[in-house]
Order: C-alpha cells, then structure tokens, then sequence
C-alpha cells in the first residue's frame, strides 16, 4: 500500500501540475498549498479506501469514498476557481485559440 | 538567441516546476510513509502517569474486594439470582446450532482442563498451581541482574511462548488485593494474607491464602480474543471467543510463572483470582477503564487479562492516559447496543449499582446482575460481549485506518460513532456468515 501510495503521489503531483499550476501567472503560493494538499487528499483517499477493501469491509469503503470524495471535490473546484480556466495548456485546440 | 516564443515558454513554465515538484513528491513520499504496515492496533502514544491515583479519583474510603461479592461468585450463594432465571433461547435455534454450541465449549479445552477451571475460581487451581508443577526446579542460585534486564527478559519470552499479546509490569497495591477468596464449584472460602515474615506463598490450614510481601511485582498479560469469533455474539459460538481468551491464560500464566520458578523465584499465577485484574492492567499501563466497565488496553477492548506476583525484582511501567474515557463520555454506543440494558449511558460515579461493584473509583459502573441474568437468558449462559464487539476501539489488527480512528477518537468524539455506524462495524456477524468468512 506504502508503494502504490507512492506511485499514486507522482502521478497525481504530475496531474495537477498540468491541469492547475503548469503557467507562471497560476503560480502564487496559495494555489501551491491547494495543490499539494489536493496530492496528499487523493493518495489518502485512495489508501484509506483500499485498506477497506483489503479489510474486506466494502461499506466502509464505500463510505470512506462518499466522506473523502466530498473533500475531494471541494479542492478541486477551489484549485479551479482559483487558477482560472481549466484549458490544457499546449493541446492543439489552445493553440488554434490562442 | 532564442526567439520570443520560447522565452515566453521558459518565463512561463520555468523555475517553479523544480519546487513545485520537490515539495509535493516530500508529501506524496509523506503520505505513503505514512501508510506503513502497523504491527499492531496500538492506539497512539499516550502520556504517563506516574500512579493510577493521578488519573482517576479513588476515594480515601476505598474498601478491598470480597471475591465471593463478584457476581459470578454471587450466582452460586445469592438468593438474588433464586429462582434461576430460565433461559429464552433453547438449543437448535438459528446461531445456537449444533456447530455453534460446539465451538463455543471446545474452545475452552485448555482453560477447563487439568483442574484448571479457567483460573476464575479462587486461585492455585490446576495449572494455576501457586507451586512448581514441575517443568521447571529452582535453580541452586538465583538467577541476579538489574530490574530492567529482568522485565525485559520476561516480556521477551511471554511474547514468544505464544498467547500473549502485550505485558506489562507494576507493583501490589494492596487495595486491588481480594480480602477473601470464594471457590464457585465447592463454595469453601478464605482469608487472602499479605505477610511480612512469610518467605514462600501458603495455604493454611484454616484456608488462609498468604502472600509474601516480598512477592510485590506483577506481570500484567494481554490475551488476544478472536475477532470475528467475538463478533458473532451474542450467539453461542461466540463463548468461543471467550473461551480462546481463557485458554490462552491457561497456557501463557502457568508457562510464565514456571520460567520465573526455574529462574529461582516465587510466582503465582492468575486469571480472574485474588486480585482485581482492571486496576492492575491500568497500572501497567495496558490501558484505560472504559464505559463498559472494561479494559480498553492499548490493543483495544477484545482481551482478557492474566497477572502473575512474583518477587523477582522487575523495573515498572508507568499508567497511561490514552484518552479512551474522553472518547467514552460521548460515544454511548457500548450502552446503546448492551442486550440487557447494565451499561449506563450518563456520566461517571462513585457509586455503584449493587455489592458486585466496588463503589469510591471514579467511573462507569455496570449493573452486573442485569448483565448475568441475560448471560442465563442466553440458552443458559452463554457469554454475551456485545460491550467488546461494538466498542470502535475493537478492530482487526494491523490496518493503519483503525490506527488512525484510534488516535482521533478522544478528539472527534461521539461524531466517530456515527461514522463508525455508517461504516457497518459493530453489526452481529451472523453465525452462518462467519463460518463461511474465508481464512486469511
């Protein structure tokens, strides 16, 4: 689990990074803390949920998911709102846009 | 010289990514450290006490236990208990099946075997013999080192002999001691004797049980009840639960005391005898004493409790506050859930509910008479643990989530019962399912 956490932490960091933070003017320190506390809420989520799993209790994963995931969403939405759009920097509709 | 664009890109996307990078593979590298395999469901570090008196109120007026007042004694003697009860669920019904009724007494085997009758009758029973029982001989010299050494030494080999779960170490208080002791089976009783001069313990003639003062360390054991089996209670196979806890007793008290024995000292060992096992376990710093009236040890409440007096010097541990009694105040849920109704849902007391609790120790009290009439209720007396089963601080071992529940639980409080609720725990495990639950 320690492992797959791990692995979950790089790829989300990577994830973010792109999505939210990848432009110097979305780069303020306050966006960085949405980041890396929206990074470290999906890889407890994730674990938590699947030590349910492993637990062999599949509704308190559930609930884990439902509980968690309310958190999850809220970063989300707020690491949006305030790093504006969510438009792919570098896809080739931005650049047909831009 | 690069052209505008890429230094448009660079401006963009440059410096920060390193950081941003750094900062956040520290926290997803924090997060799965964080998520290591537990040995253990050791609820989180705690602070120490230096006596159980600076954790709990106990009043000046504090009397010593009669054992033949424990309710189980009482049973045998108190015309409260006459008539008997009769049970409402007879033999056949579903969880009191052939299969169920089976496990639930075979799983006593080695508690009830060789005279032992579980270590819960009145003390040097069986393999709960005060003397040699001849595995081990005294050595010609005593086996001398530092105190420390020696408690180490015997944790060491309580933990690898098997059954044992957590040790811990105190010394007498003499008010823990029982005044009397009571044989259920044979209903005899007597005096129990700290004495200042006597060298080896004695049982007199007049049935006087003495121990010598010198003999004032106890090794306080920790047995591990299994937890599915307990989840299935009330049902019959449940007791089996019980049962497992016992037997482990049986096996890891008497090993113990024989080691100590062939070391060149005196040991007693113990179960449910001659000294209350809660406040012992407490001082050891197993743990805290719940709303249920039980012990809520460092690996929760699922456990039975074995001591062993020695006077081998040991080195003590010091009580802890876990905050379980905080988290109790607000949880409720042992009372809520308690077939008979013994466990209350207010606030602590000094007063008990009848001469089976020990009154003037700030606490819960449980109305023990309640909760044996339904025990006999229970075709007969099989053994409810409805108050271990639900507890949220009973759950598997070695999943980090419950490591965190534990910790959270004295701050979270009562809201921590609702989740644990939501996520299904505490609900009776029927016993057709648990025979069907596939071995890990």
């Amino acid at each position: 689990m320690a492992i797959l956490g791990f692995i979950l932490g790089v790829l989300t960091t990577g994830m973010v990074y792109w999505l939210f933070i990848r432009e110097k003017n979305q780069q303020k320190w306050y966006t960085r803390i949405l980041a890396i506390a929206l990074i470290a809420w999906t890889v407890f989520t994730v674990s938590f949920v699947g030590t349910s799993v492993i637990e062999g209790v599949p509704q308190a994963a559930a609930v884990a998911l439902l509980f968690f995931g309310i958190g999850e969403i809220i970063l989300f939405v707020l690491l949006k709102r305030f790093t504006g759009s969510l438009k792919i920097q570098g896809t080739k509709s931005a650049q047909i846009a831009g | 010289m690069p052209n505008s664009n890429e230094s448009i890109k660079k401006q963009d996307y440059g410096i920060s990514r390193r950081n941003f990078f750094k900062g956040a593979g520290l926290v997803a590298a924090a997060s799965a450290m964080a998520q290591l395999p537990i040995t253990g469901n050791n609820i989180a570090e705690a602070a120490t006490a230096n006596s159980i008196d600076e954790l709990y109120e106990i009043s000046k007026d504090y009397k010593q236990f009669d054992q033949k007042n424990e309710v189980f004694c009482r049973w045998e003697w108190d015309e409260r208990f006459m008539p008997r009860p009769k049970p409402t669920i007879a033999p056949g019904s579903p969880g009191y099946t052939v299969l169920d009724i089976a496990a639930g007494l075979a799983a006593w085997t080695v508690a009830v075997s060789f005279n032992s009758r579980f270590g819960a009758m009145s003390g040097n029973d069986g393999l709960f013999s005060w003397f040699s029982l001849g595995a081990t001989q005294f050595p010609p010299k005593p086996w001398i080192t530092e105190p420390r050494e020696a408690s180490q030494a015997i944790k060491r080999f309580a933990h690898d002999i098997g059954g044992v779960d957590a040790v811990g170490i105190t010394t007498v208080d003499p008010r823990w001691v029982y005044t009397d002791w009571f044989h259920r089976a044979t209903k005899e009783s007597g005096k129990i004797e700290l004495s200042l001069t006597a060298d080896k313990p004695e049982i007199k003639e007049d049935g006087t049980k003495v121990i010598p003062e010198k003999m004032k360390y106890v090794i306080v054991m920790l047995h591990r009840q299994p937890f599915e089996m307990i989840n299935t209670t009330p049902y019959a196979a449940s007791h089996g639960a019980t049962g497992v806890g016992y037997s482990k007793m049986a096996n890891s008290a008497p090993t113990v005391a024989e080691f100590i024995r062939g070391l060149g000292y005196n040991a007693i060992p113990m179960a449910n005898d001659t000294m209350l096992s809660v406040p012992l376990a407490i001082q050891a710093g197993l743990g805290e004493v719940g709303r249920s009236g039980l012990l809520i040890s460092t690996i929760g409440p699922n456990v039975r409790i074995s001591k062993i007096l020695t006077d081998l010097p040991l080195a003590s541990d010091k009580p802890v506050n876990l905050g379980v009694r905080d988290f109790c105040q607000s949880c409720k849920k042992c009372a809520r859930e308690c077939p008979s109704g013994a466990i209350p849902d207010g606030d602590m007391t000094t007063k008990g509910y009848n001469i089976s609790n020990n009154d003037g120790i700030k606490k819960w009290y449980v109305d023990c008479e309640k909760c044996r009439i339904f025990w006999e209720e229970n075709m007969g007396g099989v053994s409810c643990s409805r108050c271990i089963a639900v507890c949220p601080y009973n759950k598997p071992e070695g999943y980090w989530t419950h490591e965190l529940g534990n910790k959270l639980a004295p701050i979270i409080g009562g809201g921590l019962v609702t989740i644990d609720d939501w996520m299904g725990y505490g609900k009776v495990l029927e016993s057709e399912d648990y025979w069907k639950k596939p071995i890990e």
